[in-house]
C-alpha cells in the first residue's frame, strides 16, 4: 500500500492566491480498511540561527487540511482529486520559497492515510514552489546602469578595475549583465562574481545577522589582458536567492560582490572585493 | 534489474560494444556519480498495473535513422522525478557544483521501479533523426551535428599531427588517439573498467593535490623535489607520470563519454551533465597541469612541456565530442517534452517549423532549467563550453522574430566571455569551440556577426602570445604551433560564413577589410600566421582585387635575416604560405587578374619576389614559385619569365651547395609543376618553345631537379604527354607547335630517349605502352622544324634512328621523312624535273635515298618494310636515281618472295609491277631485267594474274604513264625488235601461267573466276599478239575436252575480237 501525490503542474510553481490542484493516489492491490485520507498544504518559515544555544524557530505560514476520504475501505488503486487555495494564515504573509543559510521558506503538500489498528499512518509529501511576482512599476524600471570602479587595490595606487552593471534592480528571471575591465592591476589569479545574501533575523530572541555566498561564478580566470572589457553574465539560481524582502521577523538583502584574487604574494594581500547592493525582484510576466 | 537489460543500445557502437556497455551499466560508478544534491526520489511511478503489459522490452527505439547514433530511450517506464534538475533538488545550499567525486558518495540510487508499465501508451517519437529540421530556416543543416562536426574533429587532429615538432612517441600516442576517436575500439581495457577508473582517478587526484599544494606553497622557493600527493617525487618520476597521465586522460575521457550516454539512457540527466561539466573541467585542468610542470624551469626539460602541449588538442577533440553529444541529447529531450508528457502520454503535435509560441510551458521550463543549471557552474570555462553545446535550445525560448539575431547575440556573448580566460591555449580552444558551434547553428545566409568579435579576440591573444618574451624559445614555438590550427578554425568559420552570407558585395568586402585589419594586427610578424589561414578562406575576387594591398601586407612583416629567435622560422613559413596562397589566387583568377592594371600586377610580382628571393629554404621558395608560375607566364613577358627561372635555378643550386644532397621528391614535384606549366603555356600560347629555351636556365633546372632516373623518367613522360598527346592540350585548337630551336630539339630528344630507353629496357612493358611511347616520339619528330635544311634533317633523323632503334614506329617515320625530304628537294629546287637537279640537290636527294636504303633493312615487320621500300624506290626514281630505285625494288622483290603472304603480297606485287613499268631497262641485263625478276618471284600461278596488267601495259605502243624527266622502256627501246620479242615472250609466259592457274583452280568462287577472266581478256585485247597467244594456249590446253571455263574464255575472246 502506498500513497502518491501528483500536482497538476509539472514545474510545481504556484503563485500567491492560486489554487493548488492535484491527485492523491492510493496504490494497493487488495481491499484495505483505513481511517481516513486527508491532504494538507503547509508553508513554513524556519529561522535557524545555527548556534547551538539558540533555538530554531518555525512559523507556520499556511496550513490547510482537507478530508478526502472518510474512514472506510479502499478498493484497488484509487485516485482522489483535491484542490486547496494558497491563502496565508491570519497574521502571516506567504513568502517566496527560499533556502538560505539561516532563513528558509518551504511549502509542502502532504497526504496522510490514517490506518486502522496499530499500523502507522502513511504519509507522502511533495514540495512545491511559491512565487510572488510583483507588478512592474514603469518608473522604477527605468533604473539606469550602475558603473563601478575599484581602485587602489592591493596596495597599488594606480591599480584600477572598472565596469558597469546594467541595472541594480534585477528581475529574478533575467541575468545580471554588465562588463568588467581591468585597466591596471597586479597579476590577477581570478575575478569571481558572487551573489552574497545577507540574512538578518529580527526576532528578538534569535537576533542574528549572517552573510553567505549564494552563488559564485568566475568572470576572469588568470591574468587577462588589460583594458579588455569582459562581459558579466550571471543567471540567478533558484531558491538560493529570492526577491529582496523585509518583514517583521527577518530581512533579506543581496549583494553583488566582485572578488579579485591576486597571484600569490602580491602586495601583501591576496584578495580584494567590491560590493554592489542589489535589489532583486520577481516581475510579473 | 530491468532497466539495465532494457536500456536502449546506443547505435554508434557495434553489437558487442552494446553488450559490453550493458555490463558496465551495472557498475557502481554511474550511480555513484549522481549529484549528491539531487533530490531524493520521491515520486512513485504512475498508476498502472503490471499485468497489462508484461513485455517492457517491446519499447520502440524511437529515433529513426540518426547517424550520430545518440539515440536515447526515454523510457516512459521510468518516470523519474529528478528530471532536468528538479527545482527542489538544488535545495541543499550553495549553488556550487558538487565536487567531482564520482566514487566518493556511494549513495546507490534506488530507482523506483514498481514495475508499472505504460508501454501501451508509448507512442513512437515520430521525429527522431530529422529533429534538426525543426528549427525554421535551419532545415538545410539537418544533420550538421553528425558529419560536419566529426569531420572537423578528424581534420583537427590531423593538422595537429602534421606539426613536425612531434617526437615519434608522441606521434604514436596521437595516432592511437585518432583511432580511438572513432569509438570503435572496444579494447580489453573496457572489461576491467572499474579498476582502470579508480587507478586513473587516483593518479588524477594526486596531480590535483600537487597543484593545490603548489599553490599553497606560495612564492616560497621550491626545491628540485616536489611533493605530489604527499609523497616526494623526483622530476623524472613526475615526467613519467605525466606521460602516463596523458594516456589515462584519453581513456578517462572515453569512459566519461560512455558514462554520459549510459546515464542519459537511464534518465540520470543530472549525472550526464555532471560528466559534461567534468569534461569541460578537464580542458582547464590540463592547462593547469601543464603550467604546473612548466613552473619549475630548471628541473624539467622542455621535452616534457612539449609533450603536454601537443597533447592538449587530443583531449580537446575528445571533450568536444562529449559536449556535442550532450547538446544533441538535450535538444532531443526538450523536443520530446514539447509533445509528450514524461510518462509518454501524447500532449500535442509540434509543427515542423515551430517557434517559441508553439512550445509547451513545461518544455520551456525544462529548457530554462538547463540554462540555469549551466549558468550555476562556477568554472568559466565550463560555462562557456556547456552553453555553447546546448545553445541550440535557445530556440525553444526565443520568439519568432529576429531569431538569427538573438542566436547571434548569444554567441557574441559567449565569444566575449572567452576574454575572461587568460591562458592562451584554453581561451583559443574555447573560442574555436564557440565558433564551430555557432556557425553550425546559424544558417548560412546569416551574417554571423559574432565571428568578427571572436576572430579579433583570438587573433589578439595569438599576437600577444607571440610577442610575449617568455615564448621566444622552442616552447613558444610549440605553443604557437598548437594555437595556430585553432585560429585557423576560427578564421575558416569566419571565411565560410562570409562566403555563404547573402549580402551585397560591398558589405561583404567591408567586413572582410575590417577583418583583415584585425588579422594583420599592428604589423607584427605573428600576423602572418593568421593571415595564411585568412587568405585560404578569402573569396577570390576580393583577393585579386586587393592583391597589391595584400601583398604589401604580407611583405611588410620582418623577414628572415639570420637572427631573430626561433619564432622567425614559423613566420617565414607562414609568409611563404601567404605568398603561395596569393599566387594561386592570381594564377587561377583569369578575368579578375586582367582587371588589374599592368602596373599593379608588376607591383605585386616585384614585391613578392623581393622577399621570396631571400628565402633560404628551398621549400618555401619553391612553394611560392610554383604558385606564381602561372601568373608570371600568363601576365608577363619573356624577361620576367627569365628572371623567374633564374631565381628558381639559383635556389636549387644554393640548396645543392649547402646541403650537398639533391632536392627531395616534394621539391622535385614542385619544380616539375613549374616547368610543365611553362611548357604548356609556351606550346599553347606561342606555339614555339624557342623563347623558353632562350632563357638558358631551363635545362640546368631540369638537370638539377630531376637527377635520379626515376624522376627524370617521370618528368619526361609528363612533358611529352603534355606537348604531344594527340588529343590532349598540346594539339587541338592551339596553334601547331613547331620545334625549331636546336636546344629545344635536343632537350626534347633527350627526354624522349629517357622514356624510350626506360620502356624498351623494360621487358614487362606492354605492346601498347611501346606504341604509345612510339607515338609520342613520332609526334616530336614530326613537330621538329629545320627550316628546310636537309642536312640537318637527315642528321636529326639518323640520330633518331640511332636513339630509338627499338621503336619500329620511329624507324618507319624516319624513312617516311627521308622520302618526304627527297620529294621536297625535287619539288622545291627542281620544279619536279630530275633533269634540273644541280649537283648539290642531287647529292641531297641521293643522301636521302641512301638513308632509306640503310634504314630499311633494320625494320622488323615485313609489310611496312615492303611498302616503304617501294615508296623509297619511287622517290628515287622521281629523282632520276635509277640504279638506287632498281636495287630497292629488287630488294623488295627478294624480300617479298620470302616473307610476304596472302593479300598483302598481292597488293605489293601490283604496286611493284606498276613501278616496274617505269623502270628503264638495264644496259647490260636487258630491258625487262626487273620485271623478269618480279615474274620469277611470282612462283604461284595465282600471282601471275597480278602481273597481267603490267604485261598489258608493256604491250601497248606507248606506256600509259611516265615519270617526268625519265625515259621508260617504250622510249628507250622504241622499234627494237629484241625488246618486243622479249616482251611478247614474257607476256606470253605470264598469261600462260595465269590461264593455267585459272583452269587448275576451277574450284574457286564464281566472282573471282569472272574477275580473273575479265582481267585476262582485257589484257589480251589490247594486243593482237597476245590474243593469238591466248587462243593457241586455250586450244592446246583443252585438247579434246574443253572445260566450261575454257569454253567461256574462248567465247568471250571471240566476241571481244569481233
Amino acid at each position: 500500500m502506498a500513497l502518491q501525490v501528483t500536482l497538476n503542474r509539472e514545474c510545481l510553481v504556484y503563485n500567491y492566491g492560486e489554487t493548488i490542484q492535484g491527485q492523491v493516489a492510493v496504490l494497493n492491490q487488495t481491499n484495505q480498511a483505513h481511517a481516513g485520507l486527508r491532504v494538507t498544504v503547509t508553508g513554513s518559515l524556519h529561522l535557524t540561527p545555527g548556534k547551538k544555544d539558540r533555538v530554531e524557530q518555525t512559523f507556520t505560514l499556511l496550513k490547510k487540511t482537507k478530508e478526502l476520504l472518510p474512514a472506510g475501505k479502499v478498493m484497488g488503486n484509487t485516485e482522489v482529486d483535491f484542490s486547496l487555495q494558497l491563502i496565508p494564515e491570519s497574521g502571516f504573509e506567504l513568502y517566496e520559497t527560499y533556502h538560505g543559510q539561516t532563513v528558509s521558506v518551504e511549502y509542502v503538500v502532504m497526504a496522510d492515510l490514517l490506518r486502522t489498528g496499530l499500523k502507522a499512518p502513511l504519509r507522502t509529501a511533495v514540495d512545491f514552489i511559491l512565487e510572488r511576482p510583483t507588478k512592474t512599476d514603469p518608473s522604477e524600471a527605468a533604473d539606469s546602469e550602475e558603473a563601478f570602479e575599484i581602485g587602489g587595490i592591493g596596495g597599488v595606487s594606480d591599480a584600477k578595475v572598472v565596469g558597469h552593471i546594467k541595472s541594480t534592480t534585477v528581475d529574478m528571471r533575467t541575468p545580471i549583465e554588465g562588463e568588467i575591465e581591468i585597466l591596471s592591476a597586479p597579476p590577477i589569479e581570478k575575478v569571481e562574481l558572487q551573489v552574497v545574501r545577507k540574512e538578518i533575523i529580527t526576532v528578538p530572541e534569535l537576533r542574528m545577522e549572517s552573510v553567505s555566498e549564494a552563488q559564485c561564478c568566475e568572470v576572469i580566470v588568470g591574468n587577462v589582458e588589460r583594458s579588455l572589457p569582459v562581459p558579466i553574465y550571471c543567471l540567478l539560481q533558484k531558491f538560493v536567492v529570492c526577491p529582496s524582502l523585509e518583514t517583521s521577523k527577518f530581512k533579506l538583502e543581496f549583494i553583488l560582490r566582485f572578488l579579485i584574487k591576486y597571484k600569490d604574494g602580491v602586495a601583501g594581500t591576496r584578495e580584494h572585493y567590491h560590493d554592489i547592493p542589489l535589489c532583486l525582484k520577481r516581475i510579473m510576466v | 534489474m530491468a532497466p539495465t537489460s532494457r536500456w536502449c543500445a546506443n547505435r554508434r557502437y557495434s553489437e558487442e560494444r552494446a553488450a559490453l556497455e550493458e555490463a558496465c551499466g551495472l557498475r557502481p560508478l554511474a550511480d555513484g556519480e549522481r549529484d549528491p544534491l539531487a533530490p531524493e526520489p520521491r515520486g512513485e511511478d504512475g498508476p498502472g498495473d503490471t499485468s497489462d503489459h508484461p513485455e517492457p522490452v517491446a519499447l520502440a527505439p524511437e529515433a529513426e535513422e540518426e547517424e550520430d547514433g545518440d539515440d536515447v530511450d526515454d523510457d516512459p517506464l521510468k518516470k523519474l522525478d529528478d528530471d532536468d534538475f528538479d527545482p527542489l533538488g538544488a535545495a541543499g545550499g550553495s549553488g556550487r557544483a558538487a565536487s567531482p567525486d564520482p566514487l566518493g558518495s556511494n549513495v546507490a540510487r534506488e530507482v523506483p521501479e514498481p514495475g508499472s508499465g505504460e508501454d501501451g501508451d508509448c507512442r513512437k517519437f515520430g521525429y527522431g533523426g530529422s529533429a534538426a529540421s525543426y528549427t525554421p530556416g535551419y532545415e538545410r543543416k539537418a544533420n550538421w551535428q553528425d558529419w560536419r562536426g566529426r569531420r572537423n574533429k578528424l581534420l583537427n587532429v590531423r593538422s595537429f599531427l602534421d606539426a613536425d615538432a612531434l617526437s615519434p612517441e608522441d606521434r604514436e600516442t596521437l595516432s592511437v588517439v585518432t583511432v580511438n576517436m572513432n569509438f570503435q575500439v572496444a579494447t580489453a581495457m573496457a572489461k576491467d573498467e572499474d579498476k582502470e577508473v579508480s587507478a586513473s582517478e587516483q593518479r588524477l587526484r594526486a596531480l590535483e593535490d600537487a597543484i593545490v599544494s603548489r599553490a599553497g606553497e606560495g612564492g616560497r622557493g621550491r626545491d628540485r623535489r616536489r611533493t605530489v600527493g604527499g609523497t616526494a617525487m623526483s622530476a623524472a618520476a613526475i615526467r613519467k607520470q605525466a606521460l602516463n597521465d596523458q594516456q589515462e586522460m584519453v581513456e578517462r575521457l572515453r569512459l566519461l563519454s560512455n558514462d554520459l550516454s549510459a546515464s542519459w539512457s537511464k534518465n540520470q540527466r543530472v549525472t550526464a551533465v555532471k560528466i559534461a561539466e567534468k569534461t569541460a573541467d578537464l580542458l582547464e585542468k590540463q592547462v593547469q597541469h601543464m603550467d604546473f610542470l612548466d613552473s619549475g624551469s630548471t628541473s624539467l626539460d622542455d621535452g616534457l612541456m612539449i609533450t603536454s602541449l601537443v597533447f592538449y588538442p587530443a583531449i580537446y577533440v575528445f571533450a568536444c565530442e562529449i559536449l556535442d553529444t550532450l547538446g544533441d541529447l538535450v535538444w532531443e529531450r526538450i523536443l520530446r517534452k514539447c509533445q509528450y508528457e514524461d510518462n509518454g502520454a501524447f500532449v500535442r503535435a509540434l509543427p515542423r517549423v515551430f517557434t517559441a509560441e508553439n512550445v509547451r510551458e513545461e518544455a520551456k521550463y525544462t529548457c530554462r532549467n538547463w540554462f540555469l543549471k549551466i549558468a550555476g557552474n562556477r568554472s568559466l570555462v565550463g560555462r562557456i563550453y556547456l552553453e555553447a553545446s546546448i545553445s541550440r535550445c535557445h530556440h525553444f525560448l526565443i520568439g519568432s522574430t529576429h531569431q538569427e539575431e538573438l542566436h547571434d547575440r548569444v554567441f557574441a556573448r559567449l565569444a566575449r566571455m572567452c576574454r575572461g580566460i587568460a591562458h592562451p591555449i584554453t581561451s583559443t580552444f574555447a573560442r574555436a569551440y564557440v565558433a564551430r558551434r555557432g556557425s553550425s547553428l546559424l544558417p548560412d545566409s546569416s551574417p554571423r556577426q559574432f565571428l568578427d568579435d571572436l576572430l579579433a579576440d583570438a587573433v589578439r591573444t595569438f599576437h600577444s602570445c607571440a610577442a610575449d618574451e617568455k615564448n621566444q624559445n622552442a616552447r613558444g614555438l610549440h605553443l604557437l604551433r598548437i594555437l595556430e590550427p585553432c585560429i585557423g578554425m576560427v578564421v575558416e568559420e569566419h571565411g565560410k560564413g562570409l562566403l555563404t552570407w547573402r549580402c551585397p558585395r560591398g558589405a561583404r568586402n567591408d567586413r572582410l577589410k575590417r577583418a583583415l585589419r584585425v588579422v594583420a594586427g599592428s604589423g607584427a610578424p605573428s600576423g602572418l600566421c593568421v593571415l595564411r589561414h585568412f587568405l585560404k578562406n578569402l573569396p577570390r575576387d576580393f583577393a585579386v582585387e586587393f592583391a597589391p594591398q595584400l601583398t604589401q601586407l604580407i611583405c611588410a612583416a620582418p623577414q628572415e635575416d639570420g637572427e631573430g629567435g626561433p619564432l622567425v622560422k614559423l613566420y617565414v613559413e607562414a609568409q611563404a604560405d601567404c605568398f603561395a596562397q596569393m599566387g594561386s589566387f592570381l594564377s587561377a583568377g583569369g578575368d579578375e587578374v586582367r582587371s588589374l592594371s599592368g602596373e599593379q600586377r608588376r607591383q605585386v610580382l616585384n614585391a613578392t619576389w623581393r622577399v621570396a628571393l631571400k628565402y633560404s629554404s628551398l621549400d618555401h621558395f619553391l612553394r611560392v614559385a610554383s604558385s606564381f608560375a602561372d601568373f608570371v607566364t600568363s601576365n608577363f613577358g619573356d624577361r620576367e619569365v627569365s628572371v623567374f627561372l633564374q631565381s628558381v635555378l639559383r635556389h636549387l643550386r644554393d640548396h645543392r651547395d649547402s646541403s650537398g644532397s639533391p632536392c627531395s621528391d616534394h621539391h622535385a614535384s614542385l619544380v616539375r609543376g613549374i616547368v610543365l606549366g611553362l611548357f604548356a603555356h609556351y606550346s599553347q600560347e606561342h606555339g614555339d618553345l624557342g623563347p623558353l629555351f632562350a632563357q638558358g636556365a631551363l635545362v640546368p633546372i631540369s638537370d638539377l631537379a630531376f637527377e635520379t632516373p626515376e624522376r627524370r623518367l617521370d618528368f619526361a613522360e609528363a612533358l611529352l604527354a603534355l606537348l604531344f598527346k594527340p588529343n590532349g592540350r598540346g594539339a587541338g585548337s592551339a596553334p601547331q607547335l613547331a620545334v625549331s630551336d636546336p636546344l629545344a630539339q635536343q632537350f626534347l630528344l633527350d627526354h624522349c630517349q629517357v622514356v624510350s630507353d626506360a620502356t624498351s629496357g623494360d621487358i614487362n612493358a606492354s605492346h601498347t605502352r611501346l606504341r604509345r611511347v612510339g607515338a609520342l616520339v613520332s609526334a616530336l619528330i614530326l613537330r621538329c622544324d629545320f627550316g628546310g635544311s636537309h642536312e640537318q634533317l637527315l642528321g636529326f633523323l639518323s640520330t633518331c634512328r640511332r636513339s630509338f632503334h627499338k621503336l619500329a614506329q620511329v624507324q618507319e617515320l624516319c624513312v617516311h621523312l627521308a622520302c618526304q625530304a627527297a620529294a621536297k628537294i625535287l619539288a622545291r629546287s627542281c620544279g619536279g624535273d630530275p633533269q634540273r637537279h644541280t649537283a648539290a640537290t642531287l647529292d641531297a636527294a641521293r643522301a636521302c635515298v641512301a638513308f632509306c636504303h640503310v634504314t630499311l633493312p633494320s625494320l622488323q615487320q615485313a609489310q611496312p618494310k615492303l611498302n616503304l621500300m617501294l615508296q623509297a624506290a619511287s622517290v628515287a626514281l622521281m629523282n632520276g636515281l635509277v640504279s638506287q630505285s632498281e636495287s630497292l625494288v629488287r630488294g623488295a622483290v627478294a624480300l617479298a618472295r620470302e616473307e610476304a603472304e596472302g593479300a598483302e603480297r598481292d597488293g605489293f606485287l601490283r604496286q611493284c609491277a606498276s613501278l616496274c613499268l617505269l623502270l628503264p631497262g638495264h644496259p647490260q641485263r636487258g630491258p625487262l631485267y626487273v620485271a623478269k625478276d618480279l615474274e620469277e618471284a611470282c612462283a604461284q600461278e595465282s600471282d601471275k594474274i597480278s602481273l597481267l596488267p603490267m604485261v598489258c601495259a608493256f604491250a601497248q605502243e606507248s606506256l600509259p604513264y611516265h615519270c617526268r624527266g625519265l625515259d621508260s622502256n617504250d622510249v628507250l627501246y622504241a622499234g627494237d625488235e629484241d625488246y618486243h620479242r622479249e616482251l611478247q615472250e614474257t607476256g606470253g609466259r605470264v598469261i600462260a601461267g595465269a590461264v593455267q592457274g585459272l583452269l587448275d583452280g576451277g574450284g574457286a568462287a564464281e566472282e573471282e573466276t569472272l574477275l580473273a577472266i575479265d582481267t585476262v581478256l582485257s589484257t589480251c585485247l589490247c594486243s593482237q599478239v597476245l590474243q593469238s597467244k591466248l587462243r593457241s594456249l586455250l586450244d592446246r590446253a583443252t585438247g579434246g575436252r574443253r572445260s566450261p571455263l575454257a569454253e567461256r574464255l574462248a567465247e568471250r575472246l571471240a566476241a571481244g575480237a569481233v
